[in-house]
């Protein structure tokens, strides 16, 4: 289904988790991307040559927030925890989607939900999907010390500081991809794509909700340049 | 009944029935033009939709027009769209129940045949706001 969605923009690789209004396309979702960064995205406006989509990020508690009916749509969208909204336009015809972190001051509020309109869906619906991000939200927040770490050397491919994402490459064409921890964040934003690095990655276990699938995540916990 | 050329094997799908009742359809242009009954798969040619292409080569069409005003209030780019009703017959093609969610419960997807125009079979109309 990833047709669906862009590709090409900071948000990194989408795939959809859940769709809450359909109409020829998704038109109300949650997605997420390559690094389990989890998005809620609206269709907001439209013109003759493109449709202006709206896309934040959520945590793992803020998203079964709004998935429950907790917060309302308006607030979701209007009250963005990193204060950030993604503007993707998506032209109609083959130019490549357009993205543009925006404060969320900055959005126009006839492009956000009503105020009172709420997804309202029981968490009992998805109890997998729940357990999984609040497990993930714990691991993240204790930074648990007992997953393995270990150096990789390799070529920096990405840095994406609005979404705190990573790419890196090996010289064996392995890549690993992932979340920027706190302690990494600074040297990260400041490194030089195509560069090489060691990187300092922690790498964890996840199961993935819905399919129950193992799949290494990488947490960058240190980059330092190759000398 | 003749599909485009685009419509992969088994589409519509086995448990696609012969069209029929009314249904709301959001549109642009009032009345309805040609270029409100594009599928997504026309407009996204290049796009591959995996297991949802046959989906992505029909129209979205809604049992009832509360689904579609809810639509309205909730992704804001719909809100311009004029709410167009049809009434279906088995001429005019195949559709198929395909609820979203828990909303949407009236989402249909509709597969148009190549000889039917289908905007000649829907006019605006005014729903009365809820609330």
């Amino acid at each position: 289904m990833m047709g669906y969605l862009p590709q090409s923009t900071h948000l990194g690789k989408l795939e959809l988790i859940e769709v809450y209004e359909f109409y020829d396309q998704p038109i109300l979702f949650a997605c997420r991307n390559a690094s389990d960064a989890i998005f809620i995205g609206v269709f907001a406006d439209e013109d003759d040559d493109f449709e202006t989509w709206l896309y934040i990020g959520v945590s793992p508690h803020r998203f079964k927030q709004i998935r429950s009916g907790a917060i309302d749509l308006h607030d979701a969208f209007s009250e963005v925890e990193d204060g950030i909204i993604f503007q993707i336009k998506v032209f109609y015809d083959e130019r490549i989607p357009v993205s543009m972190p925006i404060p969320t001051t900055q959005i126009p509020d006839d492009m956000l939900p009503i105020p009172g309109e709420f997804i309202n869906l029981e968490t009992s619906t998805l109890p997998e999907l729940d357990e999984d991000l609040e497990w993930k939200s714990l691991q993240k927040q204790f930074k648990d010390l007992s997953e393995p770490e270990h150096d990789v050397t390799g070529t920096l491919i990405g840095v994406f500081t609005d979404t705190r994402t990573f790419g890196i490459e090996t010289q064996d064409g392995t890549i690993y991809k992932g979340r920027i921890l706190e302690e990494a964040f600074d040297t990260a934003s400041n490194a030089t794509i195509s560069e090489r690095y060691i990187a300092t990655i922690r790498e964890v276990t996840a199961i993935q909700p819905v399919t129950e699938e193992a799949k290494a995540e990488y947490y960058l916990i240190g980059l330092q340049p190759v000398q | 009944m003749q599909w485009p050329d685009y419509f992969p094997d088994d589409c519509p799908p086995q448990d696609a029935q012969l069209a029929t009742g009314d249904v709301y359809r959001l549109v642009k242009q009032n009345p309805p033009e040609s270029k409100d009954f594009i599928p997504l798969r026309e407009k996204k040619t290049n796009e591959d939709f995996g297991e949802k292409e046959c989906q992505a080569c029909g129209l979205s069409v809604l049992g009832n027009a509360e689904d579609a005003l809810r639509m309205r209030k909730r992704a804001r780019g719909m809100e311009k769209r004029f709410i167009a009703k049809g009434t279906l017959n088995p001429y005019l093609g195949k559709i198929k129940h395909t609820p979203s969610s828990r909303y949407g419960r009236s989402h249909h997807t509709w597969w148009v045949p190549t000889e039917v125009e289908p905007w000649s079979v829907f006019r605006v109309v005014q729903i009365p706001q809820e609330g």
